[in-house]
């Protein structure tokens, strides 16, 4: 164990104050929407924080730090594009503005009002089950984190208290503030956790050389450690296919898009977009960096996936785990909360209530909400502990999500701009969006019995590229072919 | 050592800086945002129970 009494004293007050916090702020929650985007009132600075929060949990050190650790330097290349993705949005408010402007709470809620309600049901089921596959390996990585970090080990048992542990304490807010709940405890998570950010680099820069660093890459992958077209993880198709899930999916990913719709206009929102942006590069090659560490000292050989906890656990000292651990579980936290929020919103809001024909009311509406996030809650432990990924998690994380932002980007941007985008359109781009990450996913699981001429299918770096490619050109050619029987519907963004 | 181990390197070290300068910046008047949506919230509260 490498947790002292000290330690275990500082995770406890923290976890304690979170929960405090988080459900003192019910009382701000009078209406829908307080609970959904809290009441549209957030400014830049804690826009910005809570998104940074947001984005940044355990699972996204466990996945950035796993790809640093087999790719070396060449995966900072990861956090260049984010950042540049971050910065066109912030600067030109593609998707974000206009999406504010029409006040809707979720993305689905667009399709009805410029498609078909028909639209809304699938492209809602579609980012639902793309965004609760995505969020189903969190719990684990969080649990393998803590494990290694903790000096618990990883075995099964331990994986199951520590996840049903964190459940307990997110659920507990989440389903009770709502947004406000993860706003305000965001932005403590957030101060928390860049804390932690920082005495983890700290002691990890203290304790290498960067010389020795840049010869470990050098010496194990050579010139695939540092250039990103060369490495035969990445290549020119993952590039592309990054670059462009990078703009899609930081303005229409759910737990993303919601902190600018909670803004206070659509300038805030494009201000909370730049503002992250200028610290996206970062966020990605902190982890990145350690491990790349974690390569130098432990050499290529170890378990990629618990290589960078490892080297976590073998520098810092004890007294500062404590401090670590709480900042890395305040991290995730943020990221739960919200992201339990988003799914049970779009489950609530737009497929529950359309399917049931009946208007819940805003109470129904809230309360249906919680028990789809204690719901979504229960699924993480059992698939997180049961579900082995068929790829590196940066990788499987991008696949599910380019099931959802692949086809809901030729329909927003198709309907935001385009003004010959119809119902048609849209579901073809949805389903063909959705269905090369489909395929991949449901292939790894029998990837013995598919036979050789079909390998190309379970490449997850082209199934991620080509969802993008042929959501777009359904949308036209749906579009186009249909436009005579079914005329397009228009909608004003200036009332 | 290799020049494109040095640029990322290089790449590395002013991406940290700036998510902590911009992170602290973000801290401070987040604080002061923070103040002004609990607030605002206790007077539409408070005058709706009036």
């Amino acid at each position: 164990m490498n947790f002292t009494l000290f330690d275990w004293a500082i995770l406890f007050l923290y976890l304690a104050f979170s929960v405090f916090i988080g459900i003192r702020a019910k009382k701000y929650v009078e209406d829908m929407e307080a609970y959904f985007v809290a009441g549209r009132r957030v400014r830049v600075a804690l826009g910005s924080a809570t998104l940074i929060a947001t984005e940044i949990g355990i699972v996204t050190f466990m996945y950035l730090g796993e790809i640093g650790y087999l790719t070396g330097f060449s995966s900072f290349v990861l956090g260049v594009i984010g950042a540049v993705a971050f910065l066109i949005i912030g600067k030109t408010g593609f998707i974000v503005s206009r999406l504010r402007k029409l006040k809707v709470i979720t993305i689905p809620e667009f399709y009805e009002l410029r498609y078909s309600k028909g639209v809304r049901l699938l492209g809602a089921i579609i980012l639902f089950m793309g965004g609760v596959l995505n969020m189903g390996v969190f719990l684990k990585f969080d649990g393998l984190f803590l494990g290694e970090v903790m000096g618990f080990g990883v075995s099964r048992d331990v994986l199951f208290i520590i996840m049903t542990v964190m459940l307990i304490i997110v659920i507990s807010y989440t389903v009770l503030g709502g947004m406000f709940s993860v706003i305000i405890t965001d932005f403590m998570q957030f101060i928390v956790l860049s804390f932690g950010m920082f005495i983890t680099t700290f002691f990890i820069l203290k304790s290498v050389n960067l010389s020795d660093v840049a010869h470990a890459v050098l010496n194990y992958y050579g010139e695939e450690g540092i250039n990103p077209v060369l490495n035969s993880r990445f290549g020119w198709k993952f590039l592309l296919w990054m670059l462009i899930a990078s703009v899609t999916t930081s303005g229409l990913w759910q737990p993303v898009t919601s902190k600018s719709l909670s803004a206070e206009d659509e300038i805030v929102g494009r201000k909370i977009f730049t503002y992250t942006g200028l610290t996206l590069a970062g966020r990605y090659m902190i982890p990145m960096f350690w491990g790349v560490c974690a390569l130098s000292v432990f050499g290529p050989s170890v378990n990629s996936q618990i290589a960078m906890p490892k080297l976590i656990a073998h520098v810092v000292p004890t007294g500062f785990l404590g401090l670590l651990v709480a900042g890395m579980l305040a991290a995730s936290m943020s990221t739960y909360s919200a992201y339990l929020l988003a799914w049970s919103s779009v489950a609530t809001r737009d497929i529950i209530q359309p399917l049931f024909k009946k208007d819940l009311g805003e109470k129904g509406s809230i309360n249906a909400t919680r028990v789809v996030a204690v719901l979504i809650g229960l699924y993480l432990l059992f698939f997180g502990l049961f579900y082995e990924i068929p790829t590196t998690a940066f990788q499987y994380i991008a696949v599910t999500g380019a099931m959802y932002t692949s086809g809901a980007f030729g329909c927003v941007a198709g309907g935001l701009y385009w003004k010959k985008a119809n119902s048609t359109g849209a579901y073809v781009a949805l389903i063909a969006g959705a269905v090369f990450p489909l395929v991949f996913l449901i292939l790894s699981l029998f990837k013995n019995f598919i036979p050789e001429t079909l390998h190309f299918l379970l490449d997850v770096n082209l199934s991620g590229f080509l969802s993008f490619i042929l959501a777009s050109i359904g949308m036209v050619v749906g579009s186009i072919l249909s436009g005579k029987t079914n005329p397009p519907k228009e909608i004003n963004f200036e009332k | 050592m290799n020049y494109g181990a040095i640029f990322w390197i290089v790449v590395y070290l002013i991406s940290t800086v700036l998510f902590f300068v911009v992170a602290g910046i973000i801290t401070f008047v987040g604080l002061m945002d923070l103040k002004f949506l609990t607030r605002g919230r206790k007077i539409q509260a408070d005058k709706s129970d009036n």
